[in-house]
């Protein structure tokens, strides 16, 4: 693979990461403040953006090296089975997120014991987890190059 | 049954510090992840190692393996914890013990007594078994003391992925818990009263607790607890109060997220002071001995992260200074205790770990 080639799969994966990244950030920041809220505290709008930004910025170095895995592996399954049905090539990278989060957090838990993404702790939040995982293999699968390597 | 290890007591001078005043002598070695140590009449010491053992280390050299002692869950954090004497062991030669107790899917802290002789537990009784069970094999905080009253003060951490149960009174995760000696709870615990609350416990909104000192003079009562990355906390007790934990720290968590945007609030309580970063506070002394004048009346922390241990000069309630000592060990330190001697003893976390003690320098 040429280096254009390269590039033109390189940019929608970076950009994917960052964007599962940023999103499974936000959305642990939101069951948090959620499990603060049942716990009888008030957290006004300002605090929530402020915690949501705080978080998307300070789970990163952690976060998105994982999902930078993840996506690695489970993006270059879809790849192959895309190849095999290009019908579905869109629902197979978005299935193929969602699984590459959920699967590095439950390597994390089984390895730690713990769950150490505290917004991923109830079965909403790792849905929200999830999510974020399938909206970064959607993006990838509408930025990457759909065909195979030679029709680039 | 008495087993002897046969393992020597190996005293020989590590090095001196002669600027600082004290010289370092390993007094045991070949100790597995060593938590705890008691000092026995006579001179023996009781040592716990985390994956399930009771030791006596004799003061002749000899290393014996106390039998008896009851079934822990050894995974990660959790396996055997603290060994304490009873206020009155020598005549009525009780020891308390706290561990791990449980399976992966349901596990619990555990405070139990017995009699010591011969080398052996007898008469084991449960005390305490905190509740709800939980699934993680972290934060079960475990150390105990005595309080001026003679009632036994307990911590029990958060259990990590449950660590809003810290603010609620029906469990016993992230709490401090008072008992009398026999298990009974005190008439004058601060929740005995109120609906819903389970009466043993005496304060709240702890992460994971691992460190108590009581003062003779005033009964105030210390405490330390780790945060996360950064918000480990020396805390002033008093019953009924709520430390904040999780709804305020000065932490992140590991992943770098807010535990909670806030550091302060109405109703929750301050810590005297806070590491960020973060030291891993394991084990706190309050020194009353005789052989370090300067050090009366200051408290020391052993340290797991910064492999330390930090000397917090006291005035009264309030921390004047910090101390770092013992760096030249390079080694993880899971406990300290001032023994009847009057040096101080630190336990090393590691495989194998060692018990070092701090004497001054003549």
């Amino acid at each position: 693979m040429n280096a254009p080639a390269l590039w033109r799969r390189l940019w929608p994966y970076l950009l994917s990461v960052l964007a599962t990244s940023a999103l499974a950030a936000g959305a642990s920041t939101q069951f948090v403040l959620a499990e603060l809220g049942a716990l009888g505290v008030d957290v006004p709008l300002v605090d929530r953006v402020a915690a949501t930004v705080h978080d998307m910025i300070g789970m990163f170095p952690t976060y998105a090296p994982i999902i930078a895995v993840g996506f690695l592996i489970a993006l270059w399954v879809a790849a192959l089975l895309g190849r095999r049905w290009p019908g579905v090539r869109g629902a197979l990278f978005t299935l193929a997120g969602a699984s590459a989060v959920l699967a590095a957090l439950g390597a994390m838990e089984w390895s730690f014991g713990i769950m150490p993404v505290a917004g991923a702790r109830t079965a909403g939040g790792l849905l929200a987890q999830a999510l974020a995982g399938a909206v970064g293999g959607w993006l990838y699968a509408r930025l990457s190059p759909s065909g195979r390597p030679h029709e680039n | 049954m008495r087993t002897s290890l046969a393992l020597c007591l190996t005293v020989f001078i590590l090095g001196s510090a002669s600027a600082d005043g004290y010289r370092l002598e390993t007094v045991a070695e070949d100790l597995v992840h060593p938590w705890s140590l008691a000092f026995l009449p006579g001179g023996d010491m009781l040592v716990t190692e985390r994956g399930g053992a009771l030791k006596r280390l004799a003061a002749d050299g000899m290393v014996h393996l106390v039998s008896g002692v009851p079934q822990v869950y050894v995974r990660s954090q959790g396996g055997l914890f603290e060994i304490a004497l009873d206020p009155d062991f020598e005549s009525n030669g009780l020891v308390y013990l706290t561990y791990a107790h449980g399976k992966p899917e349901a596990n619990h802290l555990r405070l139990a007594r017995a009699t010591f002789t011969d080398d052996a537990l007898h008469d084991l009784q449960i005390l305490f078994e905190s509740v709800p069970a939980k699934d993680t094999p972290v934060h079960y905080g475990g150390r105990m003391t005595f309080l001026p009253d003679g009632t036994l003060l307990l911590t029990m951490g958060d259990g990590f992925d449950y660590r809003e149960a810290a603010q609620r009174l029906d469990n016993h995760l992230g709490k401090t818990v008072r008992l009398h000696r026999d298990g009974r709870v005190p008439d004058d615990n601060p929740f005995v009263a109120q609906p819903g609350a389970l009466p043993e416990i005496w304060t709240y909104g702890h992460r994971n607790p691992q460190g108590l000192a009581v003062t003779a003079e005033s009964g105030d009562v210390f405490l330390h607890e780790h945060g996360p990355r950064g918000g480990d906390e020396l805390n002033l007790l008093e019953p009924g109060k709520n430390y904040g934990w999780p709804i305020i720290t000065y932490g992140l968590d590991y992943s770098g997220a807010y535990v909670s945007p806030y550091t302060e609030m109405e109703g929750l309580e301050q810590p005297i002071i806070h590491w960020t970063p973060s030291i891993a506070p394991a084990g706190m002394a309050l020194y009353d001995g005789e052989a370090f004048p300067g050090w009366q009346g200051d408290l020391f922390v052993a340290a797991l992260v910064e492999k330390s241990v930090r000397r917090l000069q006291m005035d009264g309630r309030r921390v004047i200074g910090q101390q770092v000592l013992f760096r030249e060990l390079d080694a993880r330190m899971r406990e300290v205790r001032v023994g009847p001697d009057g040096f101080l003893y630190l336990l090393t976390d590691a495989d194998p770990g060692r018990i070092v003690r701090v004497r001054p320098d003549p």
